[in-house]
C-alpha cells in the first residue's frame, strides 16, 4: 500500500535513550486548555498517537508559578500533584506506540505571571514582552538562579515519573527566560551571566546539563531553540549567535527541535509564508550537529518531507498545524490514502483561538479541540440510524460541503445542490483574491471526497426554489446559503446605514469579488476586523487604485493579531502603498469625498475619493431557509435546519464547525 | 430530424478503479457510477442540435442494467426528450451493443446517432464505427465540430497532429471527442422534472440480440509501475525526442 | 499458419510508424500480409514490399481510397478477410475510425489497443484509461485488432522483398466525402482536452516569469498551459490553470513539466498522460522516477532555448 518512496519516513530514528517509530513528529504546541481541561488535552494528543505520529509533544509546560501567560491556560509541572493529570496524556500518546515530549518552560518576562500573582522573571528589570499587565519583571539575582536551575531539575524528574520519553528545555518564541539571557536587548546583566557569548549562553548550558544529568539516563533531552529573530534586528540569528548556540552546545542535547521567533514567523499563516519557509535559516543545523534535528515547514504533501530528509535539512519531520488540520497523516500515507489528507490551508484559525485563549479550533478538521467535549474524531463518525435516509444540503460552500461529507461518511444517502458552477460558495471568489489561493485546500478536500463517495449526488447549476425542495421529498434539509456582503456601511461602529452609501461610485467587497473594479483613490473601510477589507486594499492596489484603508480600530485587521499576521498585513500594506488610517470613523460620503471622525477627538476631515468600498459586514442568505421553516410547520418536509453563514456569517472555522456538527448529530437521537 | 443519443452507466471519472484481488475485474461494489464523460458530450450535442431547430427530437438509449436508468434520467434532464433503457445485467461487448442500437435504429429512424467515443471503463472505441457498419450509414468519430448543412452533416473530426473535416450524408453515426462541446450540468431540478419524461424498458432479446460475450476476460491485472525514462543531455536532443513524438 | 492482413497507413510514399508496431504485432499471430490503399499509392506500396518479414502486399490504387475514409476502406478489407484469419490496424486516430467498421461487418468482436500478444488469440489491452490492464481471449472465427504503437518494437521498414499485388475493390461507397485537413487550431486549447499540454511549477519565481517562460513554448507547441498547486498558490496563475489531485486530472499525449518536482499531489492529476517531459534544475526531484524523458538542467536557461529552437524548425 504504501509507495516505497516514502519509506524513508517510516524509519526509526534515535533520539538519546529512546527510539521514535517514525519519523513524523508533533512538535510542542499551544493548545489552549491547561490543567483543568485535561480530559479535552488528553483526547487531543491521544487523537494524534492514533494517527500514526512517532512522537507527540505536549506544550509549554510550566516549571513554577513566576511563569505564565494567563489568561492563556498551560499544562504545569511544578507541583508534584501535576503529575498524575499529566500522566494520564502520556498513557494515552503511549498505547499508540508514539514517544510522549514534553517542552518544559519558564515563561521569563514574556508574560506577567498573573495567575498565581507572582512577579515575572527577567535576566533584567523590564516589562514583559507581551500583555499589559501593570507590572514589571524583576531581575534575576543569584539566589533566583540557583531556584530557577532547582526548579527545572525538579520538573524534569516529575516528566520522567509521568512517563515522557523526551524532555525539552525551551528556548524560543521569545516566551523563554533562557532565551532572554542569550538576547543583549533583554540581557544587560554584567556578571557571569551576562555580557560576552559565553556569559548569556551560560544559563541555557547549566539548565541543559542539569536536565540531562536529572533524567537523562532514560529520557532523551530535547531544546527547542529559535535559531534567528525575526521580529527585529537580534544578535540572535542564523549567522551570528544562533548558529553560536548549536556550535557551543552541538552534541549536548539528544535532539535540536529549530526554528525561527517570533510566532508570527515561526507559524507564519499561508497568506504571508509558503511551505518550508524556515529552512534557508535553519538548514545549517544539521552540519553542526551529530545529534537528530526536527524542524517545521508547514508539511501536507510526503515528497516534501522526503526531501526534507534525503537533502539532510531535517531527520524528523515536525509538525503542528498539518498534525491539527489532520492527525492521521502518517497513516494516510503509509497506507497509500494521499488523496484523503486533509491539508493544512495556514489559515491560522488555530493559534487565533489560542491567542484569544479558547481552545484550540480548525478550519479544515472540526474536530481539532473537540474530541472529548463533542465526542469528535476525525476520521471515524457513527453509522448512519438508517442509510436509505435521504438528505439535501442545499448551497456548496464550506458548511455545507462539510455537512454532506459528514453524512455521507455516516452512510446516508446525501444530495448537494448549489446554485454557482463552481463549488465553494464564498470561497469560489475569496481563493482567486491575492494570498488566498490556499484556502481553497477547505473547498478542494471536501469535494474530492464526495466525489467518489457513491452515496453522495452533487449538483451545480442549480438554484432551488422553496417548492423544488420541497418536491424532492428529502427526510432532511440542510440550508448553507451563505450570506452577501452588505452595502450600507452597518458594522461595528454604526447601527444606521452610513449616509450616502447608495451612491454609485459606493462599492462592496460583492463587487471586488465579482471584478467590478473601481479606479483612482480609493477608500477601503474596514468594520469587518478580519481579511476581507486589507485583501480588498491589496487587489485594489494591485489593479493600480491610490488606496486608503480606514478602519475604526486601532489597528488594521486587528483580529489578524491573532491569527499571526498583523504585522505582516502591515508591512505587506506599507509595502504596497497603501495609506493606513486607525481609529477613524466614516461619517458621510459624497461624490468626490469621503468625511471622517477621529474616534478619539470627533474630528471631522473632508478626505477626497473616486470610490469607497464598505467592508462592513455580511447578511446572511436566509430567505429558503424561512420559506422552508414554513413548509415544514405546514407539514409539507419533514426537518430543516441552516449552517454557516446562512445561520450567522463567520469564519469559515465557523462554517465547517456547523457543517460538521449538522453531519454528526442528524439521526442520533438524546435518550 | 430525430438524434438517438445512446449513453452508457460506468464507474465515475473521479474514482479511481481498484482491480479485484482475484483478478477477475475491477470491483464496482458501492463504487460511484456516472454517465461516461464522452456520452455526455453526445447529449449535450444532440440538445444543442435541438435548441438550433436542427433537431425535433432527442432520444436517450442505454443497455444496462436497472440502475441505468439514473443515467438515462442524467440525459432526460439535460434535455433529451424520451429514454429508452435496454435492461440487462450481463456486460455486453461493443459488437452487441451495436447490435442493439441498429434493431433501435431501425424502429426509431433517427436522423442522426451521436455517442461518446469511447467508454473510459472499456476503452474499446468501436460502438458508434461498429453502428455505422451494421447501419450502413457514415461515420464521423472523433468530433470537434459538428454542422448540419441540406442533407449532409460536416463534421471535423480530431486526427492524429490536427483536425479534418468530412461530409456525410446523412443518416449518419457521429462519435464525440472531448473538444466537441462542454456538457452542461444536469441540475437537481431538471433532475427532478426528468422523472415524469418517458422511459421505455425494453430487453436484448425484443431486437433479436445474443449478447453471449466474444472475449472472455482470462484477468485483470495492475498496469506496470511507470518506470523512469532517460535522461537527455541537452535542448537539442529534447527537440529530437519531441520531433520523433510528433510534438514538435 | 494464419493469414494476418495488416492495413498500413501511408501518405502514398511513406509508411507511418505506427504501422511498423503492428506489423511486429502481426508477424507474432502469423504470416503478414499488408494492404495499401490510397490514390496514387505505388510508392507507398513499394515501401511496404521493403519491410521485413513480409509475404504479400496488395495494392488498392483508387482516389475513393485517399483520404482512408472507413466507409469506402472497410468494404475493400472485408473482401480481402475471405482469405486472412485476422485483421490488424496501428491504434492510431484511422486505424481505429477503419477497424470497428471491418470488425462489425465481419460479425467479429473487434480487440482495441493491444500491448501484447499472449498466444494465438489472447492479449493484453488497457483498460481504464491504463489503469487496469486486461488479458483476453478471443472466441471469433476470425480476429480483429488494433495495436499500441508503443508497445510493440517498430519492424525494419527496409530489406524486404514482398511481391506486390494489385486487388480492386468497390470503390466510393458514396456515404462521405473528405473536405479539407487543417493541422492544428489557432487557439490555445483547453486544458482537459489539449493533447500537449505545458505546465510550470513553483520554479518560475512569479507570474510575470511564468507568463514569459512557460506560454510561448505552449504557444510554439499549440499547447494549452497548466499549473502545479504551489504556482496557483504563489499566485503565478489562476486556479482553474491547477493539475492535480485537487486540480484538473489531465492525460493529453504529451506532458511537459517544467520547474515541477512532482510531488504526489501533483502526480495523480497527470500520470496517465502519454509521453512525459520533465525539465528541472533537482535530479532528485520526483517528476523524473516517471517522466519517459528528463533535462536535468535550469529551466530558465532551457527553456527559452527550447522555444527558440523549436521555432527555428517550424
Amino acid at each position: 500500500m504504501r509507495d516505497p518512496r516514502y519509506d524513508i519516513l517510516f524509519e526509526p530514528v534515535q533520539i538519546g535513550p529512546v527510539r521514535t517509530k517514525n519519523r513524523f513528529y508533533v512538535v510542542p504546541h499551544a493548545i489552549s486548555m491547561g490543567m483543568s481541561s485535561m480530559d479535552e488535552m488528553v483526547a487531543y494528543r491521544k487523537t494524534r498517537a492514533e494517527g500514526g505520529w512517532g512522537v507527540i509533544c505536549i506544550e509549554e509546560t510550566m516549571i513554577h508559578e513566576t511563569s505564565d501567560h494567563a489568561p492563556l491556560p498551560d499544562p504545569c509541572l511544578y507541583n508534584d500533584k501535576h503529575i498524575a493529570p499529566i500522566a494520564r496524556i502520556v498513557a494515552a500518546v503511549k498505547e499508540h506506540g508514539a514517544l510522549a515530549g514534553v517542552e518544559l518552560a519558564h515563561a521569563g518576562a514574556s508574560g506577567p505571571a498573573a495567575y498565581y500573582r507572582e512577579h515575572p522573571l527577567s535576566p533584567t528589570a523590564k516589562f514583559p514582552h507581551y500583555f499589559n499587565n501593570p507590572i514589571s519583571a524583576r531581575t534575576i539575582d543569584k539566589q533566583d538562579i540557583a531556584d530557577f536551575r532547582r526548579w527545572y531539575r525538579d520538573a524534569a524528574v516529575r516528566a520522567k515519573t509521568a512517563g515522557f520519553d523526551i524532555v525539552y528545555v525551551y528556548c524560543a518564541h521569545n516566551l523563554s527566560l533562557l532565551q532572554d539571557f542569550l538576547d543583549t536587548r533583554t540581557n544587560k546583566r554584567t556578571d557571569e551571566y551576562g555580557g560576552v557569548f559565553e556569559n548569556r549562553l551560560r544559563l541555557l548550558r547549566e539548565t541543559l546539563c542539569d536536565v540531562k544529568d536529572a533524567v537523562g539516563d532514560s529520557c532523551a533531552v530535547a531544546v527547542r531553540f529559535a535559531v534567528e529573530d525575526r521580529r527585529r534586528v537580534s544578535n540572535i540569528t542564523a549567522q551570528e549567535d544562533g548558529r553560536r548556540v548549536i556550535e557551543a552546545l552541538a552534541d549536548v542535547p539528544d535532539l535540536w527541535d529549530v526554528n525561527v521567533s517570533d510566532w508570527p514567523w515561526d507559524s507564519g499563516s499561508s497568506r504571508f509564508f509558503e511551505e518550508g519557509q524556515q529552512e534557508p535559516f535553519i538548514d545549517f543545523v544539521k552540519k553542526v550537529t551529530n545529534k537528530p534535528v526536527v524542524g517545521v515547514g508547514r508539511f501536507t504533501s510526503p515528497d516534501a518531507m522526503v526531501s526534507q530528509i534525503k537533502r539532510g535539512v531535517l531527520d524528523l519531520i515536525g509538525a503542528a498545524r498539518p498534525s491539527i488540520a489532520d492527525p492521521f497523516l502518517p497513516n494516510k500515507i503509509d497506507e497509500g490514502r494521499h488523496d484523503d489528507i486533509r491539508e493544512c490551508i495556514g489559515c491560522n484559525a488555530c493559534t487565533a483561538e489560542v491567542m484569544t485563549s479558547v481552545r484550540i479550533r480548525c478550519t479544515q478538521n472540526p474536530s481539532a479541540g473537540e474530541e472529548h467535549l463533542m465526542g469528535w474524531h476525525p476520521e471515524n463518525v457513527p453509522p448512519a440510524d438508517d442509510p436509505d435516509k435521504n438528505i439535501l444540503v442545499v448551497g456548496g460552500g464550506p458548511a455545507g460541503l462539510e455537512a454532506a461529507h459528514t453524512l455521507a461518511k455516516r452512510g446516508y444517502q446525501v444530495s448537494i445542490a448549489d446554485a454557482g458552477s463552481e463549488w465553494g460558495g464564498r470561497l469560489v471568489r475569496e481563493r482567486k483574491m491575492p494570498r488566498l489561493s490556499a484556502w481553497g485546500r477547505v473547498v478542494d478536500y471536501r469535494v474530492g471526497q464526495l466525489q467518489t463517495m457513491a452515496n453522495a449526488n452533487m449538483y451545480l447549476d442549480s438554484r432551488l426554489t422553496a417548492e423544488d425542495v420541497a418536491g424532492f421529498e428529502a427526510d432532511h434539509v440542510i440550508v448553507a446559503s451563505g450570506a452577501t456582503w452588505r452595502s450600507d456601511g452597518v458594522g461595528r461602529n454604526h447601527d444606521e446605514p452610513i449616509p450616502g452609501c447608495d451612491l454609485p461610485h459606493v462599492f462592496n467587497p460583492e463587487d471586488i469579488l465579482n471584478g467590478n473594479m473601481p479606479t483612482g483613490k480609493v477608500v477601503v473601510y474596514d468594520e469587518d476586523y478580519f481579511y476581507m477589507a486589507t485583501v480588498v486594499a491589496e487587489r485594489l492596489a494591485l489593479a493600480g487604485c491610490k488606496v486608503t484603508y480606514v478602519t475604526t480600530a486601532s489597528d488594521p485587521a486587528p483580529w489578524t493579531l491573532n491569527t499571526l499576521e498583523l504585522v505582516h498585513v502591515i508591512n505587506s500594506m506599507n509595502e504596497i502603498g497603501i495609506e493606513i488610517v486607525v481609529g477613524t470613523a466614516i461619517v458621510s460620503i459624497s461624490e468626490g469625498k469621503v468625511t471622517t471622525s477621529r474616534l478619539l477627538t470627533g474630528a471631522e476631515e473632508a478626505r477626497s475619493a473616486d470610490a469607497v468600498v464598505l467592508v462592513t459586514g455580511q447578511v446572511s442568505d436566509d430567505n429558503l431557509y424561512h420559506e422552508l421553516v414554513k413548509k415544514r410547520d405546514a407539514g409539507e418536509i419533514p426537518s430543516v435546519e441552516r449552517v454557516g453563514d446562512c445561520l450567522g456569517p463567520g469564519q469559515i472555522a465557523q462554517a465547517t464547525r456547523d457543517g460538521r456538527k449538522a453531519g454528526m448529530q442528524f439521526g442520533v437521537h438524546a435518550d | 430530424m430525430k438524434i438517438l443519443v445512446p449513453v452508457k452507466r460506468v464507474i465515475d471519472y473521479n474514482v479511481k478503479p481498484r482491480i479485484k484481488a482475484d483478478g477477475t475485474g475491477v470491483d464496482l461494489a458501492n463504487v460511484k457510477m456516472s454517465m461516461n464523460p464522452f456520452d455526455e458530450i453526445a447529449v449535450e450535442e444532440a440538445i444543442r442540435l435541438k435548441e438550433k431547430g436542427v433537431a425535433s427530437e432527442v432520444v436517450a438509449v442505454s443497455v444496462g442494467p436497472a440502475k441505468a436508468q439514473e443515467t438515462l434520467r442524467t440525459a432526460l434532464a439535460m434535455g433529451a426528450d424520451r429514454a429508452i433503457l435496454v435492461q440487462t445485467d450481463d456486460a455486453v461487448e461493443p459488437l452487441a451493443v451495436a447490435k442493439i442500437l441498429k434493431g433501435i435504429a431501425d424502429e426509431e429512424q433517427p436522423g442522426l446517432v451521436i455517442l461518446g467515443k469511447q467508454a473510459i471503463d472499456d476503452d474499446c472505441n468501436q460502438t458508434g464505427q461498429m453502428l455505422a457498419a451494421l447501419m450502413g450509414r457514415p461515420q464521423g468519430t472523433f468530433a470537434s465540430e459538428v454542422a448540419c448543412e441540406d442533407e449532409h452533416l460536416l463534421v471535423t473530426r480530431e486526427v492524429d497532429g490536427g483536425f479534418e473535416s468530412v461530409r456525410l450524408a446523412l443518416p449518419a453515426v457521429v462519435t464525440t471527442d472531448l473538444r466537441l462541446n462542454e456538457p452542461r450540468y444536469a441540475s437537481l431540478p431538471n433532475i427532478m422534472k426528468a422523472k415524469s419524461k418517458p422511459l421505455a424498458t425494453k430487453s436484448p432479446t425484443d431486437y433479436g440480440v445474443d449478447t453471449a460475450p466474444r472475449l472472455k476476460t482470462v484477468k485483470v491485472s495492475e498496469p506496470p509501475v511507470r518506470q523512469a525514462g532517460i535522461k537527455v543531455p541537452d535542448v537539442d536532443t529534447l527537440v529530437a525526442k519531441l520531433k520523433e513524438l510528433g510534438v514538435a | 499458419m494464419s493469414k494476418i492482413l495488416v492495413w498500413v497507413e501511408h501518405d502514398n510514399a511513406a509508411i507511418k510508424d505506427a504501422t511498423l508496431a503492428a506489423v511486429t504485432a502481426a508477424s507474432q499471430i502469423g504470416e503478414v500480409h499488408l494492404l495499401v490503399a490510397g490514390s496514387g499509392c505505388a510508392a507507398a506500396g513499394h515501401a511496404a514490399s521493403q519491410i521485413v518479414g513480409i509475404a504479400k502486399v496488395y495494392v488498392a490504387d483508387d482516389v475513393a481510397y485517399a483520404n482512408a475514409l472507413a466507409e469506402n476502406v472497410a468494404p475493400l478489407i472485408v473482401g480481402l478477410m475471405s482469405h486472412h484469419d485476422a485483421f490488424v490496424a496501428p491504434a492510431t486516430s484511422n486505424g481505429k475510425n477503419i477497424a470497428p467498421r471491418v470488425a462489425a461487418l465481419l460479425d467479429v468482436m473487434q480487440i482495441s489497443d493491444i500491448l501484447s500478444v499472449d498466444g494465438p488469440k489472447t492479449f493484453t489491452r488497457p483498460t481504464y484509461a491504463g489503469n487496469a490492464i486486461a488479458t483476453v481471449e478471443s472466441s471469433d472465427a476470425k480476429l480483429v485488432i488494433t495495436v499500441r504503437g508503443t508497445a510493440f518494437i517498430k519492424a525494419a521498414p527496409e530489406g524486404g522483398s514482398a511481391p506486390i499485388e494489385a486487388v480492386v475493390g468497390s470503390g466510393d461507397a458514396g456515404l462521405s466525402s473528405f473536405v479539407a485537413a487543417e493541422i492544428a487550431l489557432s487557439e490555445r486549447p483547453e486544458l482537459t482536452s489539449a493533447k500537449v499540454i505545458v505546465a510550470g511549477g513553483r520554479a518560475l519565481k512569479d507570474a510575470d516569469t511564468f507568463q514569459a517562460t512557460i506560454f510561448p513554448l505552449a504557444d510554439t507547441l499549440g499547447a494549452a498551459v497548466g499549473a502545479s498547486r504551489a504556482a496557483v498558490d504563489a499566485g503565478y496563475v489562476p486556479n482553474d490553470y491547477q493539475i492535480g489531485q485537487t486540480g484538473k486530472i489531465v492525460a493529453p499525449d504529451v506532458y511537459i513539466a517544467i520547474g515541477i518536482s512532482g510531488a504526489i499531489q501533483h502526480l495523480a492529476g497527470m500520470k496517465d498522460s502519454g509521453t512525459i517531459i520533465a525539465i528541472d534544475k533537482d535530479e532528485d526531484a520526483p517528476i523524473f522516477q516517471i517522466a519517459d524523458l528528463g533535462l536535468v538542467a535550469d529551466l530558465f536557461d532551457a527553456v527559452p532555448r527550447l522555444t527558440h529552437t523549436l521555432q527555428e524548425k517550424k
